[in-house]
């Protein structure tokens, strides 16, 4: 499972979402490669969305 | 006891040592008169009631917000008889009591500190929409704590969160906020936004919220700030200098962190956005691929048809030179032996001929020969 926070793996979705809306590619491969990292990625911001929590530290 | 002759000196350093004793501070409620700043931080004032008047003295350090003739305040200070002054009451504390005095140096300070620009709207900072780390600066043990985490937990994921526990009322309520803000200030590793939380209470209650150190260290922090005091009639200076003012701790949560059902449905859009755009890639692609396999099948038949024409055609003319044609039509073929008989010239007298016909064969005998020309 990606270690990653949620916020960078929106930022990677981000990116993927926007190379895919700009359709430079070289060949259909490849943009089929980032689609399906994208659909792999949603799914797991769906599942952190589920069941990851908070930390709280008591500093002081 | 003897009357002991003493000189001046001695005789004021004794009624020093009398009231240190009996007296080391004293709290006093009264009215200020007398106000007056000297040489930009020696403070002299008065304190009365309808029947006396003492005398103050302190420094501008001991007064932590702003102080005004006709005001009531509570004075906590020591009493002190000076050499060549009189008698003082040497300020360890002051601050305004009643609503009136509070509203009035409230008032004050406020003025004051927007002078310095504290509340300028280009001095608030950005806040990071989705913070992953929160200082958050508060009484663990207050409601306020407990309402701001719920509505976190209820909200978000994968924050952490980092409680620092203070005084959120009383004498020390101050001093201890603004260590809180300095201590994530001078982190090593701040946090996203550090957020100052407490629940509602009376003015006197929330008076640290608009105390001058607490409102500067927020307007200092070199983390962005967020403040949410939870009273509604009034605006504590605090939550004024900070980057983001809430209303209540649960409200500064609810503008701080997103939420996960609407991430959630936006996690959705973005699938089915994702699907829609590899659709319509692939679509156009594969109506080409479609288009190219039409043209090439009408080509295909196209050349066999025109092959199958050419095809007949031969045929036919073929069919047309077949000898068995010109048999139907009357005619014959002649051979003798095993050859075919083309010249009159090949045959004598008394030869064989076969005659094929288009229904049969004869075989005959040649009677004469006659040559053309």
């Amino acid at each position: 499972m990606d270690k990653s926070k949620y916020k960078d793996l929106d930022e990677k979705l981000s990116e993927i979402i926007s190379r895919v809306e700009q359709g430079k590619y070289e060949d259909i491969d490849e943009m089929l490669k980032d689609y399906d990292e994208g659909v792999k990625l949603i799914k797991v911001m769906q599942d952190r969305l589920e069941k990851a929590k908070n930390k709280i530290n008591k500093v002081k | 006891m003897n009357d002991t002759v003493l000189d001046v000196s001695t005789a004021a350093a004794l009624i020093n040592q009398t009231l240190d004793y009996a007296y080391p501070t004293v709290t006093i409620v009264g009215e200020i008169s007398s106000f007056k700043i000297s040489k930009g931080y020696l403070v002299y004032a008065d304190i009365k009631d309808d029947m006396s008047s003492l005398a103050l003295f302190g420094t501008v350090s001991q007064i932590t917000t702003p102080i005004e003739d006709g005001m009531m305040v509570e004075l906590v200070a020591k009493p002190r008889l000076h050499h060549k002054f009189g008698f003082k009451l040497n300020i360890v504390s002051i601050k305004p009591v009643g609503k009136g005095s509070i509203k009035k140096s409230k008032d004050l300070l406020r003025e004051k500190l927007e002078k310095e620009g504290l509340f300028a709207p280009e001095r608030k900072r950005y806040i990071d929409p989705v913070p992953t780390s929160v200082g958050l600066i508060t009484s663990v043990d207050s409601a306020a704590y407990a309402d701001f985490t719920k509505i976190l937990n209820e909200r978000w994921i994968e924050v952490d969160v980092y409680a620092y526990d203070v005084s959120v009322q009383g004498d020390k309520s101050a001093e201890s906020i603004v260590s809180a803000l300095k201590y994530f200030s001078e982190s090593v590793s701040p946090p996203d936004v550090a957020v100052v939380i407490r629940g509602g209470g009376s003015e006197d209650d929330l008076a640290s919220f608009s105390d001058e150190r607490v409102v500067r260290a927020v307007s200092a922090s070199r983390v962005p700030t967020a403040v949410a005091i939870g009273h509604e009639v009034d605006v504590a200076l605090a939550e004024l200098a900070a980057d983001m003012r809430a209303s209540t701790p649960s409200n500064a949560a609810e503008l701080l962190f997103p939420d996960k059902k609407d991430e959630q449905k936006t996690l959705e859009f973005k699938l089915q956005h994702l699907e829609n755009l590899i659709k319509s890639s692939v679509d156009e692609p594969l109506a080409e691929l479609k288009d190219s396999m039409i043209r090439l099948e009408d080509y295909a038949e196209n050349f066999l048809v025109q092959k199958q024409n050419e095809l007949e055609m031969a045929s036919s003319m073929l069919n047309n030179f077949h000898p068995k044609n010109a048999l139907s039509r009357g005619y014959a073929l002649v051979s003798s032996g095993s050859k075919i008989v083309t010249s009159a010239s090949n045959l004598k007298k008394g030869s064989e001929l076969e005659l094929l016909m288009s229904d049969g064969q004869i075989i005959t005998e040649v009677k004469e020969v006659k040559q053309d020309g």
